[in-house]
């Protein structure tokens, strides 16, 4: 089927055949022929690269075209919603078409969600946007929900259910559930009152394989026999792609084979480099290093990426992550070791995949083989449709029986079904706590019609849950989040401020307790490490885990500042181990809030820029809820010290430079320079002139000025919002190498 | 179309040499011949540098050339051979149209040694312009050890440096994310020729290491070079050989410029 033959306007179509997109995959034409433009609900379960997004660009734009509804977009991921979002605002804005994206802050109703026409969400998001009953949501006409198969993932799965579950209800609106080949795609078409497209079609052919020894048996071709230099299979597998030059990714278990794997092929890599990619790259390692404050981390990255060779984990900075993706994409990195998560991350296809473990390990399950499904996930990141014609992905065999069980196991299996996870205790925790706040589900009956919408009501009777949200609302009644009243289920104030923060009922009942102690407290004992421990302690916070150097200093500390300590001190060997961990989290809060130099930080706890980020973004929503409950509990005084450090945390500031940052545009960088030349208020810039704020680091004119006027009139330039990203600012300058012809 | 030209021993040496550094940069190229010398004026393949050498009829003994014209060199195979000489042995060049071979023939005492070089076809679509202007806002006559040290210490932090030329010094600096190499000389210094130091005006441009040290490698390092150059504007080495010619280096410069800024906005929490 042609582009040029379908219903959409022109423009679309024009951007489309750009793009070199002139006619539609099979599985494409498919969707298309099961009334993907007639507003009917669709699954589609096909492999990644084979056109999924083209679908959903397909159904958005008719929509938006032919009737006044919005089109809201679910990604699992921020990562991946910023990416889709990227890729609709490109087309929609050739329709003058809004697109935006919602993420983070769980608190407010987006206003910018009623004027918009594309709206790319987290589903976590549109879950919180549910609570808030945003009003905008009863404007949707189309859902396009991404990556539906992670239904089948603890973490997210019980969210995404919920949120397709309550949207599908309005009949007015389209579905369309975007999926990896699942084997029970059937049963998720059913729930979702959907026709089916499911295929394993890929527009670039996939040959899987094991390799044991130098020969890789291939699915459905011929063995192939490499050069053997070394006994490891997985060293003669490397020397084969580099001599191939085949762009590689690497998926390794752990964050430390990642790096050391990188760091051992990048000699090898780098001479096979041109003039041209070593100059993108050298800009791009500039660029690393200028991004992260001069970390050793980043240092050590921008080595790598120098000689065309990278590692990816989430212990990176989510700019570093960003400029290796970028590198990749232009072809100029040519091996890219990675762990586990970029399968589940943002499209980054390979000419040549290598799993070199299928072992995973996790807290709860130890170490583990994959599932079929997220095997294929990594394996089909082999082949790029714009530049290959074949993708191969090579597992690492150990030996001749782990081949067999290999190839039995993932090459030729189909994969398993996804599963609802709804049915465990802290996913109905919150689903069950957010029906009653909301007041959509009064009684035990209504949360159970509430739950058969959903997929595991699809397949499971509701009612089969009944010992188990029970035992959750007998949790609510206690601790007063659910009024106790035997008729009707109605939340507390208490319970519906939870509701709306979008915490874990039990993170809030343990900073209620925390806060109650820490009220009885003599004042100065309640610290920064009291209230970030108590954050710390609660299941939102994804505590690092404390390594086996940390233990003395971290008791140390706790010996000097039990007093301090707002929740109970553990009692087991297993609650240590977790509360040490918790505490080594609240510690790099406190670095981080104390303006201790990152690559301090990164040494002293042996972590990685990303995790700095990782755990700063996680606690900052999390100590924001802390200070609105301390307020609606009256702690007032309390209240005022969690909201100052909310305020920190943010920018990563001591107090001093609270005041300096309420400017726009001023971040910690610029808020310190600032202090440090004796600006320490906004009293004393009312004083200053253009001339002496120039004269500062990262200080233009035009951001001098704009920030006298804020002082003197407080009016914000808009333009200094912009600024506010600092770091980003920066541009990175670099010399080009010319040619004589240049000049004659 | 012919020639035939004969070099003693001590300008066989110096054409070899001469060679031996083009031929280190660039594999084939045009040897031009004209009654008063032959010369080499050619690109690299990059066309980021180019020589241009000049071997004037005063250092030949014997200089028979009937007509202009050019001969395309395999110059790695020429190198390869002019490296032959012994000390006792004269350079005879010799070509016959009819044959398109050069001969090469070493002769000394009773013995003769010949090699011949077929000519070779090469496309030259854009050949270096006949006049070369290079603007020079600053000029100095710099010892070759004293820049070949130079380059070596900017080798050890990275693939260009730069050179900042002051109206009483120059700076040579590089930098990496982590280490920086300076060295400052003067006018009155031992490594610079007083009086050759010219400065118009304050000139500032950085230029590609390994370019510079390719050409360098084959320079003794007890030569005097010159050294001319303007802000972002091609440098030139001259190596004078005395009155019978010269092998000027032109190299175009790096020029520092702004990264197009691509979208690096990212908010984004762990997979």
């Amino acid at each position: 089927m042609k582009i040029a033959e379908l219903p959409i306007p022109k423009e679309i179509i024009e951007e489309l055949e750009k793009q070199g997109i002139s006619s539609l995959y099979p599985p494409q034409t498919e969707a298309v022929k099961k009334g993907l433009l007639d507003g009917d609900n669709l699954v589609i379960a096909i492999p990644t690269a084979s056109g999924k997004t083209l679908l959903a660009l397909l159904a958005a734009v008719k929509k938006v075209e032919e009737t006044s509804y919005k089109v809201l977009y679910l990604a699992p991921l921020r990562a991946l919603a910023y990416e889709k979002y990227l890729e609709f605002k490109k087309f929609f804005s050739k329709l003058k078409k809004r697109t935006i994206l919602l993420t983070g802050d769980y608190d407010i109703e987006d206003n910018r969600a009623m004027y918009a026409d594309i709206i790319v969400a987290t589903n976590e998001k549109i879950d919180s946007a549910l609570r808030h009953k945003s009003k905008w949501l009863s404007k949707v006409g189309l859902v396009i929900s991404d990556e539906v198969h992670l239904i089948n993932s603890m973490n997210r799965g019980p969210t995404l259910e919920v949120v397709l579950a309550q949207l599908k209800k309005n009949p007015e609106v389209q579905v369309i559930a975007l999926s990896a080949t699942i084997r029970n795609a059937d049963e998720l078409s059913r729930w979702l009152e959907a026709n089916l497209v499911s295929s394993t079609w890929r527009p670039v052919e996939l040959h899987e394989g094991v390799i044991y020894g130098n020969t890789i048996i291939y699915k459905g071709l011929k063995n192939v026999s490499i050069p053997l230099t070394y006994k490891d299979s997985f060293l003669n597998l490397l020397d084969y792609v580099l001599k191939k030059k085949y762009q590689t990714l690497v998926f390794l278990t752990t964050r430390k084979t990642a790096e050391t794997t990188a760091k051992k092929v990048s000699s090898k890599v780098s001479k096979i480099l041109t003039q041209k990619e070593k100059e993108s790259l050298s800009l791009a390692a500039a660029r690393i290093v200028k991004q992260s404050s001069g970390t050793k981390q980043a240092e050590q990255i921008a080595k790598l990426v120098q000689s065309g060779v990278a590692f990816h984990h989430a212990g990176l900075s989510p700019i570093q992550r960003r400029i290796i993706e970028i590198e990749f994409k232009k072809g100029n990195i040519k091996i890219l070791t990675s762990t586990p998560t970029l399968a589940a991350g943002i499209n980054l296809p390979a000419r040549f995949v290598i799993i070199k473990s299928i072992y995973r390990y996790s807290t709860s399950l130890g170490s583990h083989p994959i599932p079929v499904l997220e095997f294929k996930q990594q394996s089909g990141r082999a082949g790029r449709p714009q530049y290959d014609k074949e993708g191969d992905a090579i597992v690492v065999a150990r030996n001749e029986d782990e081949a067999q069980d290999l190839y039995s196991r993932y090459i030729i299996a189909d994969t398993e079904d996804i599963e609802s996870r709804l049915a465990s205790e802290p996913a109905l925790r919150r689903i069950t706590l957010g029906q009653i706040a909301t007041e959509n589900t009064r009684t035990m009956e209504e949360l159970f019609d509430f739950i058969s919408e959903t997929f595991y009501g699809y397949k499971e009777n509701p009612v089969n849950l009944s010992s188990l949200i029970k035992s959750v609302i007998d949790f609510f009644k206690e601790e007063g989040l659910v009024k106790n009243n035997p008729e009707v289920l109605l939340p507390t104030r208490f319970g519906k401020r939870v509701s709306e923060l979008y915490i874990d009922p039990r993170s809030a009942v343990i900073i209620r307790s925390g806060l109650e102690r820490a009220n009885r407290m003599p004042k100065e004992l309640v610290t920064e490490i009291s209230i970030l421990h108590l954050i710390c302690s609660t299941p939102d916070v994804r505590f690092i885990t404390y390594r086996k150097p940390d233990q003395t200093p971290l008791m140390n500390f706790v010996t000097e500042h039990e007093d301090e300590i707002l929740t109970e001190l553990p009692s087991s060997y297993a609650e240590i181990d977790i509360f040490l961990s918790q505490l080594k989290t609240a510690l790099v809060i406190r670095d981080w809030i104390n303006e201790v130099p990152e690559d301090t930080i990164l040494s002293r706890y042996g972590i990685g820029s990303g995790d700095i980020y990782n755990i700063i973004s996680n606690a900052e929503w999390i100590l924001y809820s802390g200070g609105e409950l301390a307020e609606l509990l009256g702690y007032s005084e309390i209240a005022t010290k969690i909201k100052r450090l909310h305020s920190r945390i943010k920018v990563g500031i001591k107090e001093e430079l609270l005041d300096l940052t309420q400017i726009p545009g001023i971040g910690r960088v610029r808020a310190r320079a600032l202090y440090d030349n004796g600006y320490k208020s906004l009293e004393d810039l009312r004083k200053a002139k253009v001339e002496n704020l120039v004269k500062l680091p990262r200080f233009g004119k035009e951001l001098a000025e704009a920030i006298l006027k804020f002082v003197h009139t407080g009016e914000a330039d808009f333009s200094l919002e912009d600024l506010e990203t600092e770091f980003e600012q920066e541009t990175v300058s670099t010399s080009s190498q010319k040619s004589l012809d240049d000049f004659f | 179309m012919s020639f035939d030209l004969q070099l003693d021993n001590e300008n066989s040496k110096i054409l070899a040499s001469n060679i031996s550094i083009i031929s280190s940069i660039v594999s084939e190229c045009f040897l031009s011949i004209n009654k008063d010398s032959i010369q080499i004026k050619t690109f690299d393949p990059t066309r980021i540098s180019m020589f241009d050498f000049v071997l004037k009829k005063e250092a030949f003994q014997e200089f028979k050339v009937d007509n202009s014209f050019s001969l395309g060199l395999n110059l790695e195979t020429f190198n390869n051979m002019l490296k032959t000489a012994k000390k006792d042995e004269v350079l005879n060049l010799n070509f016959d149209e009819r044959e398109q071979r050069l001969r090469i023939v070493f002769k000394a005492k009773n013995r003769e040694r010949s090699f011949t070089l077929k000519m070779i076809d090469i496309k030259d679509d854009n050949p270096p312009p006949d006049k070369v202007k290079i603007l020079r806002t600053a000029q100095f006559n710099i010892d070759a050890s004293f820049f070949q040290q130079v380059l070596k210490d900017s080798m050890m932090i990275s693939d260009h440096f730069k050179i900042h030329a002051f109206p009483d010094k120059v700076i040579f600096s590089c930098s990496s994310f982590s280490n920086e190499m300076e060295t400052v000389v003067g006018p009155e210094s031992e490594e610079i020729e007083t009086e050759s130091f010219e400065i118009i005006e304050e000139s500032e441009s950085s230029y590609s290491l390994e370019f510079l040290n390719n050409f360098m490698k084959g320079i003794r390092s007890s030569e005097t070079l010159t050294i001319g150059f303007a802000t972002n504007k091609p440098i030139i080495l001259e190596y004078n050989l005395e009155n019978k010619g010269y092998l000027h280096y032109m190299l175009a410069p790096r020029i520092e410029s702004v990264a197009d800024e691509e979208d690096y906005e990212y908010d984004d929490e762990d997979y």
